[in-house]
């Protein structure tokens, strides 16, 4: 349980797969226009990271590796094929909005990532759990990207006017450029806090070195004062 | 590494396997195809009809006359008790950010009644006011073919989506100019 | 379709709808392999090259073999595998026949596979319902789009390089910031008339 919050916070924060890693870049800036459609395209992915989590950790032993890529790459597009599928069933009006983005999942790279680095070296249950973790991290990621620029582009949040109507819309986030901006000051907020933690940890282990170093000096300086004496 | 490459059994063994996984998926996905099909259906169904509904009132009776007129786009006249109210053109045009599916609904006499976009993906604040009352009311009452400036006025900043719009508009008119010219005949 | 609406098509996929300032397809290798403005020129040229052949090829897949068997479902599994064979086949074909492009491509190819941006040209071509012909040029035009805004994008951050930047942008931050104000020059072309 204690391994699994641990996989988790890893996957959200530490290790997010958009903020940290910087992967899965096309849905994470095409889709991003409206909440809606992020917490969509999030979740559609998370259900193939799962599904191809576990099956490819399954079939870890029965894959050849020389071609795992091609096996990997054809249960992976299997599941985005049903995930579409479902999601035109069931969800129409949310896969009209993502379009063409629902089978680009095939090639979303997290999910090959994910497939090659972790499920074909571990068993299928901490696999599967690593799916749910980057898949709820790569969700996280594009409804905090997705919020910007719904309230500042359109006024809005999740559909809901959260901006009053006097407060002019911009635009601009909307539009494509405004996806790159908002993605790289958002990224560039990540680094910021990535930086003071490295550097408040940095000071830390200096801390701790030249504690330990005065408490040698004074040991030693007690040993030579025990000496004389 | 380069032994196993040689041997063609081994090649062989490789090859059945990735065929075996490919079978496997494509009738999972068969499966989920034939599970998903009917709903899938009646989604179509439903926009279908409230897309008409929306343009003449509830309880219309849409008939599939396409065939009958030789038209590459779904063509519906409209009828309520047996008497024929009007037409409805089902089309798809390339819009700016995908394609645009609307319905385009017609009084008897060809001026249109009204519009309806089905599906679109324009950009949020800009093209997406081609679904607003403000642009679409422009169309009605109109009839032949209209030109972007000459009969309706684009949205601004979003001069590609109002033309696509009206590009599919009079596609739409020139099939029912068919269904009319059809009926006079009869 | 006539000869003048295909040159039409292709600008319009070359300079409005270019496939990474507008419609964001083929973003992962646009961020990650610009840096320099010889191994993007490379990269597009790769890219170019598989786009064209994969446009005809998966055309051909889907009108010969998919619609007469009604599994039109099954356009993405089948895509992704012509295209990785696709790419596998190139390979083997230029290393032996034409070293000196496989050199200059070689090490891109591998990467194709998985560039969203020839995935999404074959499922656009079907969507639009084009024949052979427009199938190949709109490959080609849009690859060339790809080509056109990974190389300008490059020479931008070899500039780049030479800036001094706050601690917290450098790095990809600022490239995204750079893309975005290409992204800004590229929408004016959405505004042409035709």
């Amino acid at each position: 349980m204690k391994g699994f919050l641990k996989q988790l916070k890893e996957g959200i924060l530490d290790n997010n797969p958009v903020l940290v890693q910087l992967l899965g870049m096309c849905p994470t800036l095409a889709t991003t226009t409206l909440v809606e459609n992020a917490f969509g395209m999030g979740l559609a992915a998370t259900a193939v990271l799962i599904c191809s989590n576990l099956f490819i950790s399954l079939l870890r032993k029965f894959i050849p590796s020389q071609v795992r890529i091609a096996a990997y790459i054809v249960i992976i597009s299997g599941f985005v094929t049903a995930v579409e599928l479902l999601m035109r069933a069931y969800f129409y009006s949310l896969y009209q909005a993502l379009g063409l983005f629902i089978p680009l999942i095939v090639v979303n790279c997290i999910i090959l990532a994910r497939a090659e680095a972790y499920a074909s070296k571990n068993k299928p249950l901490p696999s599967v759990i690593d799916g749910v973790a980057m898949g709820l991290g790569f969700t996280f990621a594009l409804v905090l990207i997705a919020s910007v620029r719904e309230i500042l582009g359109s006024g809005t949040w999740l559909g809901f006017q959260v901006l009053p109507d006097a407060y002019p819309k911009m635009t601009f986030f909307v539009l494509p450029a405004g996806a790159f901006i908002t993605l790289g000051f958002i990224i560039a907020a990540v680094q910021k806090i990535r930086n003071g933690a490295a550097e408040r940890a940095r000071l830390r282990e200096l801390a701790s070195l030249r504690a330990e170093f005065l408490a040698q000096k004074n040991e030693k300086a007690e040993e030579k004062e025990e000496m004389t004496v | 590494m380069e032994k196993a490459k040689n041997n063609p059994w081994q090649i062989a063994v490789i090859g059945l396997k990735l065929l075996l996984i490919c079978a496997i998926v494509a009738g999972v996905v068969a499966l989920v195809y034939t599970v998903t099909a009917d709903a899938y259906a009646k989604n179509m169904e439903a926009e279908k009809r409230t897309a008409i509904e929306g343009i003449f009132h509830a309880g219309v009776n849409p008939v599939d006359v396409q065939g009958e007129v030789g038209s590459e786009f779904p063509v519906y006249r409209v009828e309520e008790n047996g008497a024929v109210l009007g037409y409805c053109v089902e089309i798809t045009t390339a819009g700016y950010g995908g394609d645009i599916q609307m319905m385009v609904g017609y009084n008897r006499d060809g001026s249109i009644l009204g519009i309806q976009i089905v599906s679109h993906s324009e950009t949020p604040g800009l093209g997406d006011k081609i679904t607003g009352d403000a642009f679409r009311s422009q169309y009605v009452g109109q009839s032949g073919q209209l030109a972007l400036g000459d009969h309706i006025d684009a949205i601004s900043g979003a001069t590609y989506s109002s033309r696509y719009v009206t590009e599919g508009v009079n596609k739409a008119s020139a099939v029912v100019a068919k269904c009319i010219a059809k009926e006079a005949t009869e | 379709m006539s000869f003048g609406s295909i040159l039409l098509m292709m600008f319009s996929a070359i300079l409005v709808e270019n496939f990474i300032f507008a419609k964001f397809y083929g973003c992962c290798p646009f961020l990650g392999v610009s840096e320099h403005p010889d191994t993007a020129l490379g990269m597009g040229m790769a890219v170019t090259f598989v786009m064209t052949v994969s446009g005809g090829v998966t055309w051909a897949v889907y009108e010969f073999l998919l619609v007469p068997a009604k599994l039109e479902y099954l356009k993405t599994v089948a895509f992704i595998l012509v295209i990785a064979a696709l790419v596998q086949f190139i390979e083997m074909f230029l290393r032996r026949f034409i070293p000196t492009l496989y050199q200059a491509l070689g090490i891109y190819l591998p990467l194709i596979t998985t560039n969203c941006a020839v995935l999404s040209a074959a499922l656009l071509t079907v969507q639009n319902g084009y024949s052979f012909i427009e199938a190949i040029c709109f490959g080609l035009a849009s690859a060339l789009g790809f080509t056109l805004a990974i190389t300008v994008f490059a020479g931008v951050r070899s500039r780049m390089a030479h800036a001094n930047p706050p601690e917290a942008f450098k790095g990809f931050p600022l490239t995204l910031i750079a893309a975005g104000l290409l992204a800004m020059a590229f929408s004016c072309f959405s505004g042409i008339q035709f």
